[in-house]
């Protein structure tokens, strides 16, 4: 029988399978992934569903102070591993184009296919142990995931691992504190330890934890592997670590302050404005990191790298809207985080497509691929009005009840600085579809370039038509969030009941009538413009005004890529450019290297007799805490 | 009301403000010209300059995407204005207000200028690009006092509601917003200036260069599309203003008096200031308006 304790394996055994057989066959590794992907979409919808609240139990004989594994589901786990499983059929099919040709095919199927696997064991998982294991077995797997690529620097890879194996015993450290509690790690005996343990443990404890997951969602200060990791890892494989891997850190949060050790817990410690302190604090770095990421993102000229930037960011709403720790923050937390990774993976996927027809991956090397890429064209540009979250669709559902979470309880500072990222996204969106389809060509082999591979047109257009469902039922998807939230034991945060409006706190809206206005107006328009007027002169794409001169094909016309260069004369934006954390770590490594060169001096000095002493003084130092 | 009349309520909606936006936009131009002592236009010319546009038997298009850029533009402004309701008492001109909120409408106010932008991306004019940057820049300055000036109201009246809000303004001018939440209107105004392209913050259309601005490849049909959707657009924000601050409209005529002393305020600081550069621009709405709206919403706090 396949459930949520043993569907971890599929993946992980056809990924070495696929591996092996491979070498034999090539396209098998394709057929397996593919088999793979569906057969766990089918078990997490069906055979694990969402009323299925049931909990496996593993004990391999082990000693007696370890209790075995344990495995489970519930709303919350159910929803974050839909968007596991679909992510994994989606990026799978993607990847059968990209990856056909790369000498690191094996690897890729071996270490996507772990990734995924380890993935869903994550959000089934029911003790600290098993949590522990799989979160690195995902750092690991991705991590060679990043390096794979030839073109990756070293660095890329060397900071990635380093932050977040850093961030892993952070947690692992944590974990044990709660160990030394509760004498189990499974989780119903963790939530009654904690709440039995002091304030100051548990204020420590939850500092830990929130470093774990704030790395694995590159929240500012510890964001500087991000960028690097999102631009330089394999094209198809970034819609499914910025889409996916990103919200294992939400999931972790969430579940562990929700859940674990529950907000009303570290409450009691210290407390702001009816939030925790932790939680206030992390609610501020989550505001920091969209205003600073979004600037940043504005100013790239790599296409990945600016999405990069515009995940971080991203992923800033979600982290301030949960770290307040109302129960419509984390509602609007977990709607945000659906919504986003839908938006990430259509524009990475259809990004790679691009970066695959054409080659390059500059804004300054492409433009008007609008007539060549249609389809890309309009996912890149329900991307865009996603990630703007302008409203027709799903995206203004998401960010709309993060602001009504923030307005609810009176975080108006928190939503300012919200607002100031959400406006100048419009300027990456626009940038991001300006660079890439529209403008001129800069090169004329960019004329020829065909529509991206057929296999990731499917993704394209089911996320598509998911980001204009949930424009058109935004309250479709309320109840699975609330029968989530209830995993995580938060009362109902919506007023609406309906599928058509999304109704909580202060307002509401009905998506339905707004989609449908907007389409009867564009409808009306649009064929009153197209029928009832003479036809449009079609103009050669240099005809145009261009201060009395003529242009030629070889005039420069494309350089409206370089949207975001007067951000540089903002003073406050151009004083944020210039200033980068790296410098920070920088001299924090210089100055530790420093001290370790004196400490190697003094301590370890190559003098024999010196040497001795320490073995010494150590024998003796034994001898006396034995005798104690 | 019957589902005839409820289907003329709707129908007219676009077109009053359509005609009152295209009136006031040739008012302008009569009040700046007597500010500059010569005569200005006839009132109508406006009008007359759209309707010509309209008759245009022929107009250049760059591709799909340029055709449909102004559908969107007006599309979007459209949908926006029927967000907000004209009037305040009995059924009449309330569009489907009930069926949106103060933020839904802040952000369908940004869609009308994507859909331009779209379009003038796809026209190929490096200068229409230009404005739009400067436009999309613009914006993160004057977003900034305006969302802050109606998280102010919103904490205020403790409601995103904009039939509520009205409603809460009713009985006196005392009960107004504007004197009640004084210095979030205050903040809110210099959003607004700058949402109407009054001078100081005029740089994306550029009215006095001859190429740039994102109009710049639009004619005939196009360009009557885009300055319809200018005149409802403006409308719509005066409407917007007038709902939010001053205690919205009971009748078409105090609808139109109201609307008429926000506008000329409008004139008054259009024509006495000269235009920001694009980053002066964002740096003085981040200072003094931000700085006014933050001390409003301290005190909303503490009270």
């Amino acid at each position: 029988m396949i459930g949520p304790h043993n569907i971890v394996l599929i993946p992980v055994v056809i990924g070495i399978l696929a591996y092996f057989a491979g070498k034999l066959v090539r396209p098998v590794r394709e057929g397996l992934t593919l088999l793979s992907s569906l057969f766990v979409c089918y078990v997490v919808l069906f055979k694990a569903g969402l009323n299925t609240i049931g909990i496996y139990t593993y004990n391999f004989s082990l000693p007696q102070y370890f209790d075995g594994f344990r495995f489970g589901n519930n709303g919350f786990s159910w929803y974050f591993a839909v968007i596991i499983a679909f992510s994994y059929l989606f990026v799978s099919l993607a990847s059968f184009p990209l990856v056909k040709d790369k000498e690191y095919h094996g690897s890729f199927y071996l270490f996507f296919n772990i990734v995924a696997g380890a993935l869903l064991g994550i959000v089934y998982s029911r003790d600290l142990v098993s949590f522990f294991i799989f979160w690195e077995i995902m750092t690991w797997s991705s991590y060679f995931l990043v390096v794979m690529n030839p073109n990756t620097k070293g660095k890329t890879g060397l900071t990635y691992i380093v932050f977040n194996v850093a961030g892993a015993y952070a947690m692992l450290t944590a974990m044990l504190i709660v160990y030394s509690y509760a004498g189990s790690f499974h989780f119903d005996r963790v939530v009654k330890a904690v709440s039995l343990m002091t304030n100051s443990t548990v204020f420590f404890i939850s500092l830990l934890f929130a470093i774990g997951f704030l790395v694995k969602m590159a929240t500012m200060p510890l964001h500087i592997w991000a960028p690097d990791a999102y631009t330089e890892s394999e094209d198809s494989f970034t819609p499914f670590f910025s889409g996916t891997l990103s919200k294992m850190g939400v999931y972790g949060f969430i579940l562990f302050f929700g859940m674990l050790i529950g907000f009303v817990n570290i409450k009691g410690v210290y407390e702001i404005k009816d939030t925790s302190l932790i939680g206030y604090i992390v609610a501020w770095l989550g505001v920091v990191t969209s205003v600073f990421a979004t600037f940043r993102a504005i100013v790239q000229d790599e296409i990945k790298r600016l999405l990069a930037y515009s995940s971080i960011a991203q992923v800033g709403y979600i982290v301030t809207a949960m770290a307040v720790g109302t129960a419509l923050g984390v509602a609007g937390a977990l709607y945000h985080a659906l919504i986003h990774s839908v938006i990430k993976l259509l524009l990475f996927i259809t990004v790679a497509g691009v970066i695959y027809r054409t080659g390059k991956n500059k804004f300054s090397e492409l433009g008007g691929l609008i007539t060549r890429m249609p389809l890309s064209y309009l996912a890149v540009l329900f991307g865009i009005i996603g990630l703007a979250g302008m409203p027709p669709f799903g995206g203004f559902a998401s960010k709309w009840v993060i602001y009504m979470s923030l307005i609810k309880n009176h975080y108006y500072f928190l939503l300012i600085g919200m607002i100031v990222s959400s406006t100048a996204a419009f300027l990456y969106c626009y940038k991001l579809i300006y660079g890439i389809f529209l403008g001129h060509p800069s090169s004329q082999g960019l004329m020829e370039v065909k529509e991206v591979p057929g296999f990731l047109w499917v993704p394209q257009i089911v996320l598509m038509m998911v980001l204009m469902l949930t424009g058109f039922f935004p309250g479709y998807i309320v109840p699975f969030i609330e029968t989530a939230m209830k995993g995580i034991g938060f009362s109902v945060a919506f007023n609406s009941t309906s599928a058509y409006t999304l109704s909580a706190a202060l307002g509401g809206f009905n998506g339905f009538v707004v989609i449908n206005v907007l389409g009867a107006i564009f409808v009306f328009v649009f064929v009153w413009y197209t029928l009832f007027f003479p036809k449009s002169k079609r103009l050669h794409r240099l005809d145009i005004y261009w201060a009395a001169e003529t242009p030629d094909e070889n005039t420069p016309l494309h350089y409206g890529y370089g949207i975001g260069a007067e951000l540089d004369r903002i003073p406050w934006v151009g004083m944020s450019l210039r200033t980068h954390i790296t410098r920070f770590y920088e001299k924090t490594g210089e100055q530790i290297s420093g001290i370790a060169s004196v400490l190697k001096d003094v301590v370890f000095n190559g003098d024999g007799q010196i040497y001795m002493l320490y073995a010494i003084l150590t024998l003796v130092s034994i001898f006396l805490l034995m005798g104690r | 009301m019957s589902t005839g009349m409820r289907i003329v309520d709707i129908i007219a909606y676009p077109f009053i403000a359509f005609l009152i936006g295209m009136l006031y936009m040739g008012i302008a131009r009569n009040i700046i010209g007597r500010i500059h002592r010569r005569w200005g236009p006839p009132v109508l010319q406006n009008l007359i300059d759209v309707f010509k546009l309209y008759r245009k038997r022929e107009a250049g298009s760059h591709g799909v995407m340029f055709h449909l850029g102004p559908i969107i533009m007006v599309t979007g402004v459209v949908t926006c204005l029927y967000f907000i309701p004209m009037l305040s008492d009995g059924r009449w001109l309330k569009g489907f207000s009930f069926d949106g909120d103060l933020i839904l409408v802040t952000y369908l106010m940004v869609l009308g200028a994507l859909g331009m932008a779209l379009g003038v991306g796809q026209g190929g004019v490096p200068f229409g690009v230009m404005g739009v940057t400067r436009g999309l820049t613009r914006l993160i300055g004057l977003e900034i006092p305006y969302f802050i000036a109606i998280i102010v109201l919103m904490a205020h009246y403790n409601t995103a509601s904009i039939n509520k809000i009205i409603e809460l303004q009713a009985g006196g001018l005392s009960n107004w917003a504007m004197f009640k939440v004084p210095l979030a209107f205050i903040a809110s105004l210099f959003s607004f200036w700058g949402m109407m392209g009054a001078s100081p913050f005029d740089i994306p259309g550029a009215p006095q260069e001859v190429a740039s601005g994102p109009a710049t490849e639009f004619g005939g049909k196009y360009l009557a599309l885009m300055m319809s959707s200018r005149g409802i657009f403006g409308f719509l924000k005066l409407t917007l203003w007038v709902d939010l601050f001053m205690g919205g409209a009971a009748n078409l005529l105090i609808l139109v008096g109201k609307t008429f002393v926000l506008f000329v305020t409008v004139l008054f600081v259009t024509s006495v200031y000269s235009r920001f550069k694009v980053e002066q621009a964002v740096d003085f709405m981040w200072r003094y308006p931000t700085i006014i709206g933050l001390i409003a919403l301290v005190i909303e706090m503490v009270r």
